[in-house]
C-alpha cells in the first residue's frame, strides 16, 4: 500500500498499519484492525443486514406472553389464544401479535440462572456473564462493527430511550467509542445535531472553508492517518446533519402515525421502522416496566396492551416492505417471572425457565424451540442461555460468531467460544 | 495792566510749550522703543522660520531613513520566513520532526479555554474575589504571596475543570478501556460545530480572543494576534494574506467573521495535534 504521507521516504512505502482496503476514514487508528477472517466483509457487503431489538425492561412474564400454562397452579387467569402458526399458542393479552407469529419464532427453554436485573441484562445483551475482569461489547456494538461499512455517515447503533438521551453510552467496551450507542431520547435527534440559531448556514460554510484552508496548509507538511480521520469526522458530521430528517418521526405519513398509536411506544416503533428503512443497522426500542412484583396480571394487561398493537404493526410493516429477509427481530428481557404467584398477586424474578421471541433474517419462521414442564418451573428440553442466543443472533444476520475481533494485536472472540448457536432455529 | 496780562499769557504759553515738548519727547522715546521691539521681533521670527525649515528637512530625512529600515526589516523577515520554511521542509523530508501526537481530552479542553481567553477571565475574576476576601495577602510577604498564588491556581483549576469534563466524555475512550488510541467520530465534530460551549467561548466578551481581535483595525495585526494566540507562532505571508482576504468584504459583520476564523483555527489539524 502506497503511503502518501509526510516524507515519502522508502521506509513509508511499506504498509505499517493495517487498513481495511486503503485508508479508512473515521476509524480508530492504531489499535483495532480488521476481522481475523477478512472474507466475511465481502459476503456481508452484498446485503445490508439489520437488527431490531425490543427490550422489555424489567422482566416480561413468560407465562403471560410466550409460554402460557393454562389450568395449572401457576398459570394465572389468562387463557391462551391460537396464533397464525398451527400448534403455537400465546397469551390472550397479545391478540395482534398472534396474527404475525408466522413471521416469528419462540425459544421457550432459556435458563440463564440469573435473577438480577443488571446481570441478567448484561448476559442477554453481551452473551457473557458479567464479571469484574472484563467488559464485553453489547449486541448493538458488535452488530454495528460487523455489519456497518466503515464510511457510513449515520451511526450504526441506535437506542430509542423513553427519555433523557444525548451523550455517548458506554456499551462498546473494547470495540471503541465509534460503535457505542447513540441515544435518541424519546425520539429526539442525536445530541448536537441541530445547528443553533445563532449560526446560519452561510456562517457555517465559511468557517469550514477557513478550517479547510488551514488544514490544507498544514497537510502540505504534516499529513497522517490521524489528521485524515479528524478531518473526515467533520465531513461525517455534516453528512449526518444533512440527513437529520431520518430521526424525525413526524415525517412519516399521518396514517402510519395513527396505526402505530400516538403514545410513546407507538411513536418509537414507527421511528424504529423509519430508521431501519433508512439503513441503520441496529435499532433498540425499550418498553417498560415489566418488573411486576405486585399486581402482575393487571400490569401485564396494561403493558402488553400498549405493546401489542405497535409491535404487531411493526412486524407486519417490516414483512410487507420486504425487509424481513434482512432484518432480525428480537424481543427479549432480562429474565422471566416466577411461576409461583406471590402474596401481592405478583411474580418475582425468574431466570430458570423463560422465553424470548425472535424472527426475521435467517431465523426459521413459526418455530418453537425448547419446552418447559407442565407448570413452567423447569426446562425439560433444549436448555439454552444468553450465550447460545447471542451466537444465534449473530449467525442469523450472517456474521460468523465463531470468529475473532483483533483488538490491540490480540484476538478476542466475538461471542463466547464455549457455547454454540441454536442451530435448529437457523434456516 | 495790559502788559501784565500779556506777560501772564506769555508765561502760560511758554509753560504749555515745555509740557508739549516733554510729551513729544516721551512719544518719540516710546516710538523708538516700539521700533526696537519690532526689530527684535522680526529677527526672532526670521530665526524661528529658519529653525522650522531645518526641522522639516530633518523630519524628511528621518522619514526616508525609517522607510529604508522598514524595507530592510521586511526583506529580512521574508528571508527568515523563507529560510524557516525551507528548513522545516528539509527536516520533514528527512523525518526530523516528532510524530504527531493528538491532544488528550483534558489537554484539548484546557487549551481551548486558554486560547479563547476564558482562562484569563476566570483568573482575573478569581484574583479579584480572593483579593476582596483577604486584601492584606495580595501584597504582603513573599510567603503570603505564594499562598495567594496557590489558592488562585486552585480556584481557577476548579472553575475550568467543570467544562473539561464534557471534553473527557466526548474525546476520551470508555471507562475501563485503554485510552491510547486516537479516534474521531461525528459526534465530536458535531459538538464543535453546534455545541453551545465553544460558541459561548468564542462570542466576544470582555477581554477574550474575539473581543481583542475586534479591537484591532489592521488585518495583518488581526492575523498576528490570532495566530499567536491560537498556535503560539507568527503567521506566514500566505496566512496573513488569507486573513486579509477573509476580512475584506466583511465590514458589516466583522465580529462574526472573526469568530468564524477563530473557530476554523481551533478545529483545524494543527490545533488538534501537537
Amino acid at each position: 500500500m502506497k503511503c502518501t504521507y509526510s516524507c515519502g521516504s522508502p521506509e513509508h512505502l511499506v504498509a505499517r498499519r493495517q487498513f481495511l482496503g486503503g485508508v479508512s476514514a473515521g476509524t480508530i487508528v492504531g489499535g483495532l484492525g480488521f476481522f481475523a477472517r477478512p472474507s466475511s466483509a465481502e459476503t456481508l457487503a452484498k446485503k445490508q443486514m439489520r437488527v431490531l431489538c425490543v427490550n422489555m425492561s424489567g422482566g416480561l412474564s413468560q407465562l403471560e406472553s410466550w409460554d402460557p400454562k393454562p389450568g395449572t397452579d401457576t398459570g394465572g387467569p389468562f387463557r391462551p389464544i391460537a396464533t397464525t402458526v398451527p400448534g403455537m399458542h400465546i397469551c390472550e393479552l397479545l391478540p395482534e401479535t398472534a396474527q404475525v407469529m408466522h413471521h416469528l419464532s419462540l425459544v421457550r427453554s432459556i435458563n440463564t440462572k440469573e435473577n438480577d436485573h443488571g446481570k441478567g441484562h448484561y448476559f442477554m445483551f453481551t452473551g457473557r456473564r458479567q464479571s469484574p475482569a472484563m467488559d464485553y461489547p453489547r449486541l448493538g456494538a458488535v452488530a454495528s462493527k460487523t455489519l456497518v461499512p466503515d464510511n457510513a455517515s449515520l451511526p450504526g447503533h441506535i437506542q430509542i430511550t423513553p427519555g433523557g438521551g444525548g451523550g455517548r453510552a458506554n456499551d462498546a467496551a473494547y470495540l471503541g467509542p465509534k460503535y457505542a450507542s447513540v441515544s435518541l431520547g424519546n425520539g429526539k435527534p442525536p445530541q448536537y445535531s441541530t445547528r443553533p440559531d445563532s449560526i446560519s448556514e452561510a456562517v457555517d460554510q465559511q468557517r469550514n472553508q477557513f478550517r479547510q484552508m488551514a488544514n490544507d496548509r498544514f497537510a502540505a507538511k504534516r499529513r497522517t492517518a490521524m489528521t485524515d480521520a479528524y478531518t473526515s469526522s467533520f465531513e461525517q458530521a455534516q453528512e449526518l446533519m444533512r440527513q437529520r430528517d431520518v430521526f424525525d418521526v413526524s415525517q412519516e405519513p399521518a396514517r402510519d402515525q395513527d396505526r402505530y398509536g400516538k403514545h410513546d411506544f407507538g411513536r418509537h416503533c414507527l421511528l424504529a421502522r423509519r430508521l431501519l428503512e433508512k439503513g441503520i443497522t441496529f435499532v433498540q426500542v425499550s418498553h417498560s416496566n415489566y418488573d411486576t412484583h405486585y399486581e402482575n396480571f393487571d400490569f401485564h394487561i396494561e403493558q402488553l396492551g400498549e405493546f401489542d398493537k405497535p409491535f404487531a404493526t411493526l412486524v407486519t410493516d417490516i414483512a410487507d416492505r420486504g425487509m424481513l429477509e434482512s432484518t432480525l427481530i428480537v424481543v427479549l428481557s432480562e429474565f422471566g417471572r416466577t411461576p409461583r404467584i406471590n402474596a401481592n398477586y405478583g411474580r418475582d424474578h425468574w431466570g430458570t425457565a423463560w422465553s424470548i421471541c425472535l424472527g426475521g433474517a435467517r431465523v426459521q419462521r413459526g418455530a418453537i424451540i425448547g419446552k418447559t414442564n407442565k407448570n413452567g418451573t423447569a426446562v425439560t428440553d433444549r436448555e439454552v442461555d444468553g450465550g447460545h442466543l447471542f451466537h444465534t443472533y449473530l449467525q442469523a444476520v450472517g456474521v460468523d460468531s465463531t470468529g475473532n475481533f483483533e483488538v490491540d494485536g490480540r484476538d478476542l472472540p466475538i461471542a463466547d467460544p464455549t457455547v454454540a448457536p441454536v442451530e435448529e432455529l437457523l434456516a | 495792566q495790559a502788559v501784565v496780562w500779556v506777560k501772564a499769557r506769555y508765561d502760560q504759553l511758554v509753560a504749555r510749550q515745555s509740557t508739549l515738548k516733554k510729551d513729544l519727547e516721551q512719544e518719540e522715546q516710546s516710538v523708538r522703543l516700539a521700533a526696537e521691539q519690532l526689530a527684535t521681533a522680526q529677527r526672532a521670527a526670521g530665526a524661528s522660520r529658519d529653525e522650522q525649515t531645518q526641522a522639516v528637512r530633518h523630519v524628511a530625512e528621518a522619514e526616508q531613513q525609517w522607510a529604508e529600515l522598514n524595507q530592510r526589516a521586511l526583506a529580512a523577515r521574508e528571508l527568515s520566513l523563507a529560510a524557516f520554511t525551507r528548513a522545516t521542509e528539509e527536516g520533514v523530508k528527512r523525518a526530523f520532526i516528532a510524530p504527531l501526537d493528538p491532544l488528550t481530552p483534558e489537554q484539548l479542553g484546557w487549551s481551548i479555554q486558554i486560547v479563547t481567553g476564558i482562562a484569563a477571565q476566570h483568573r482575573a475574576a478569581a484574583a479579584a474575589e480572593l483579593a476582596k476576601k483577604s486584601p492584606a495577602d495580595a501584597a504582603a510577604t513573599e510567603e503570603k504571596r505564594r499562598a495567594f498564588e496557590r489558592e488562585l491556581e486552585q480556584t481557577v483549576y476548579q472553575k475550568l475543570n467543570g467544562q473539561v469534563r464534557t471534553f473527557v466524555e466526548l474525546f476520551g475512550h470508555a471507562s475501563g478501556q485503554p485510552q491510547r488510541d486516537f479516534y474521531a467520530t461525528a459526534d465530536q465534530a458535531l459538538f464543535f460545530a453546534n455545541g453551545g460551549v465553544l460558541q459561548s467561548w468564542l462570542a466576544p466578551n470582555g477581554d477574550n480572543l474575539t473581543a481583542r481581535l475586534s479591537r484591532q483595525t489592521d488585518s495583518s495585526q488581526v492575523a498576528e494576534e490570532l495566530y499567536l494566540s491560537v498556535f503560539s507562532r507568527r503567521p506566514s505571508r500566505d496566512e496573513i494574506q488569507a486573513v486579509t482576504q477573509y476580512l475584506a468584504g466583511r465590514n458589516q459583520d466583522r465580529a462574526t467573521a472573526l469568530q468564524e476564523m477563530a473557530w476554523g483555527l481551533i478545529t483545524s489539524n494543527e490545533f488538534r495535534f501537537q
